[in-house]
């Protein structure tokens, strides 16, 4: 520190900034010295929020966060002589999924399925048999053989055998063990089978069945698609209408399985996914949320400035948007009628759905809506947390500046950014935007979805249902290991290991945590999980910064604007940065992640800004602040 | 059963071929295994999985067979029932004292199918039976 000179006649204070998030809580420790000193950052420090945004629970992580800022500082708590603490901006995002088709496939059709390893070759046709009445068939009409888990397959295939010698006509079987391959090299007449259907008991005996097993590397051409199956049970083109489900389902696989029954009635249901009501400052617009997330979005781009979303009672969207209400009713202890949305973002998703009739657990991908509805409420109680704060402590403790003010402070001692500047937070539960002119005023904005709204599609699509998995997913770039040796890295290179690699991890997709390779528990494929993962990005984060950023500029054109500075928990994502960037690109935008103080990377913004905001406030001319090693001077006019 | 022979992918038995190094998995058996459904059980497990074997009779404990078989194959897989009573699996690449997957007979069939199993997914490259 050996630039930073204390003048003997002004006084040194210890001022420390916090910033409450929706997931973190942020802290910057700086000596600010009065009268047109230097103020020297000392320390910062990251915490999770603790309970949720604005309530008395946020006490206990800002303690943490002050306590750890103001031990890298070299300092104890007791050397603090201002808290300042932001107030924060009264908005609340939240997120739902809602399906708005189901396909149903009742127990009168039932179909499976995808076995890693099915015997035989071809496509049989006939009636389902149990392999034990094999031998009691009259009549040369063909049969399906069902056999269940207690036939081995030595067992099965002389079963087999021994009623094709005496004239049966088997076409086709369905087991439950993984036998296919087994069953069919012990056959003198090869015929298609499927194995693994779990459900196995529940196939009714005596009915007209269809098994069509592709050669290795090809799919099934009867059973998925609709004429097909149509062929082989004759059906009406009525019944060929009912039957487009299970064809849909079955499409891409190696090998299926159909067995139906007369009362056939399968069905695609769709949800009345229902309407939203948007209303706008101006007008009140009704809209279909079938009609799709980009009509969505557009409307509620007419309609701006939104007062009020509602959702038609008895759909899924009336009860989606009312939980988001409730919830934050419960939150802010004020009454659910008082509690508007302001924005809402909705993206389009396809989430994997139990088939219901299905025989071994097959899924089929169901429309579905994600939509993040942001909440406006009164201000948040952050007076009481301070009061809090401050009877804990014993210092005193301040709410300090509007967010929007104190991240564009903070941004701006990123080096090379400069005025006229947009400072775009990427949080956990919204995304949000303050434009600062050349003279200094400040206008912000907050949209609905951010991290949160990525790891909820992410969770949906590759049907975790494990949000902490989802969120690792999100956050960590992916491998496919390989070799007990060697992983793939998702740039195409090989990484080689002096030690083995955990067998449980062989030739599954892997997460490059920090710490670990955390194996993913799911038969998706390494190009499937990358695909919607940086779809998930892209739909929720560039939509948004392009939306966001045509809100604030007067102008609505995004060429307006001189600097886009990235911060936020999200801004640290591997790519989100990067899809920003390329996309801001093509406006002409230089845009790209901060570096708040030149060290903090795109953290802390909120903290520093509150700690610059009170040293303004004390030096009239510029303001020096420095990390210790390197020392930065701002004038005020940068400011 | 003779001394050597070679499980092929199609599940057929036949003589094997010592001037051919086939790309297989190595499965070296004590002979007090030689006819037993262990055998027959880590065999269908390799069957099912469509991957050619080359088995031989051989005298000592699972682990050491199976690292040897290991480091004969061509696949660098090798699989052995020793006179230990336990079921390995192993990979040439492998230190010798870690070997991949190493049960007891007695952990039962449906166990020793697994083994046969995964030592054919290893192979494969596709994930391991859990």
């Amino acid at each position: 520190m050996a630039l930073v000179h204390i003048d003997g006649g002004s006084s040194v204070r210890i001022v420390a900034g916090v910033d409450v998030g929706n997931e973190t809580t942020e802290a910057a420790v700086a000596r600010v010295e009065e009268e047109g000193g230097e103020s020297v950052f000392a320390g910062s420090s990251l915490t999770f929020t603790t309970g949720m945004k604005g309530t008395i629970q946020n006490v206990g992580g800002i303690r943490r966060a002050l306590s750890q800022a103001v031990e890298k500082a070299g300092l104890a708590m007791s050397d603090l002589d201002l808290v300042r603490i932001n107030e924060a901006a009264p908005v609340i995002g939240d997120v739902a999924m809602e399906t708005i088709t189901e396909t149903i496939i009742t127990e009168s059709t039932m179909i499976g399925h995808n076995p890693g390893t099915p015997g035989g070759m071809g496509l049989g046709v006939g009636i389902t048999c149990d392999i034990e009445d094999l031998g009691s068939v009259g009549g040369d009409a063909p049969v399906v053989a069902v056999v269940p888990e207690h036939f081995d397959f030595a067992q099965a295939a002389a079963l087999i055998n021994v009623a094709a010698h005496a004239g049966v006509a088997i076409t086709g079987a369905v087991i439950k063990n993984d036998d296919g391959v087994l069953i069919n090299n012990r056959l003198d007449h090869k015929i298609p089978i499927v194995d693994e259907v779990n459900l196995i008991d529940k196939v009714a005996m005596g009915m007209p069945a269809a098994v069509e097993v592709a050669k290795e590397g090809t799919v099934i051409s009867y059973l998925s698609n609709p004429f097909g199956i149509a062929t082989i049970f004759g059906l009406t083109p009525d019944q060929t209408r009912q039957v487009v489900p299970v064809a849909k389902a079955l499409i891409g696989h190696r090998s299926a399985v159909v067995v139906r029954t007369p009362s056939g009635d399968v069905q695609e249901r769709h949800i009345p996914a229902g309407k939203l009501i948007v209303f706008g400052s101006r007008s009140t617009r009704e809209i279909e949320v079938d009609a799709g997330s980009q009509a969505i979005l557009d409307l509620v781009e007419q309609l701006a400035p939104i007062e009020d979303v509602c959702g038609e009672p008895g759909t899924n969207a009336g009860g989606m948007l009312e939980r988001v209400r409730a919830t934050m009713a419960n939150l802010t202890g004020e009454p659910q009628a008082n509690i508007k949305i302001s924005d809402i973002l909705a993206v389009d998703t396809m989430v994997p759905a139990k088939v219901k009739g299905g025989l071994a657990g097959e899924f089929c991908y169901e429309s579905a809506v994600a939509l993040a509805a942001m909440v406006r409420t009164s201000r948040l109680p952050m007076k009481r947390i301070a009061e809090r704060l401050e009877g804990e402590l014993g210092v005193k403790v301040e709410v300090a500046g509007v967010e929007a003010n104190m991240a564009v402070l903070g941004a701006l001692t990123t080096p090379g950014a400069g005025k006229p500047l947009v400072v775009l937070d990427m949080g956990a539960g919204s995304t949000d935007a303050a434009l600062i002119y050349d003279d200094g005023e400040v206008v912000s904005k907050h949209l609905a979805g951010a991290g949160d709204m990525v790891t909820m599609i992410i969770n949906s699509e590759l049907q975790l249902d494990d949000r902490e998995l989802a969120d690792e997913i999100k956050k960590y770039p992916l491998a496919k290991v390989e070799t007990l040796y060697s992983i793939r890295l998702e740039d195409g290179t090989v990484k080689f290991f002096d030690e083995h690699l955990p067998p449980e991890t062989f030739a599954r997709v892997v997460l490059l945590a920090p710490e670990a390779m955390l194996p993913i528990p799911t038969k998706h494929s390494f190009e499937e999980i990358r695909r919607i993962r940086r779809d998930a990005k892209a739909s929720v984060f560039t939509t948004n910064a392009i939306r966001v950023l045509r809100h604030i500029v007067p102008s609505g054109n995004i060429r307006d604007i001189g600097f886009v500075v990235m911060v936020g928990g999200s801004a640290l994502d591997f790519e989100v940065s990067d899809f920003i960037t390329k996309v801001l690109a093509d406006y002409g935008v230089v845009c790209g992640r901060g570096n708040v103080r030149g060290v903090e990377g795109p953290r802390n913004a909120v903290a520093t800004g509150l700690v610059i905001s009170y040293a303004l406030q004390q030096n009239a001319g510029s303001i020096v602040y420095s990390d210790g090693s390197t020392v930065y001077c701002l004038q005020e006019d940068r400011f | 059963m003779t001394e050597e022979w070679v499980l092929q992918c199609s599940g057929k038995a036949t003589p094997r071929d010592p001037a051919v190094r086939i790309p297989a998995i190595g499965l070296t058996i004590d002979p007090a295994w030689r006819d037993s459904d262990e055998l027959r059980a880590v065999l269908s497990g390799l069957e099912e999985e469509q991957v050619p074997a080359l088995c031989s009779v051989g005298n000592g404990d699972a682990l050491a067979l199976a690292a040897d078989a290991a480091a004969a194959s061509v696949v660098s897989v090798g699989v052995a029932l020793g006179a230990d009573g336990r079921v390995a699996l192993h990979h040439a690449r492998l230190p010798a004292a870690t070997p991949l997957q190493l049960i007891d007979v007695a952990a039962g069939l449906a166990a020793c199918r697994v083994l046969g199993t995964n030592a054919a997914r290893l192979v494969k490259g596709i994930p391991l039976h859990t």
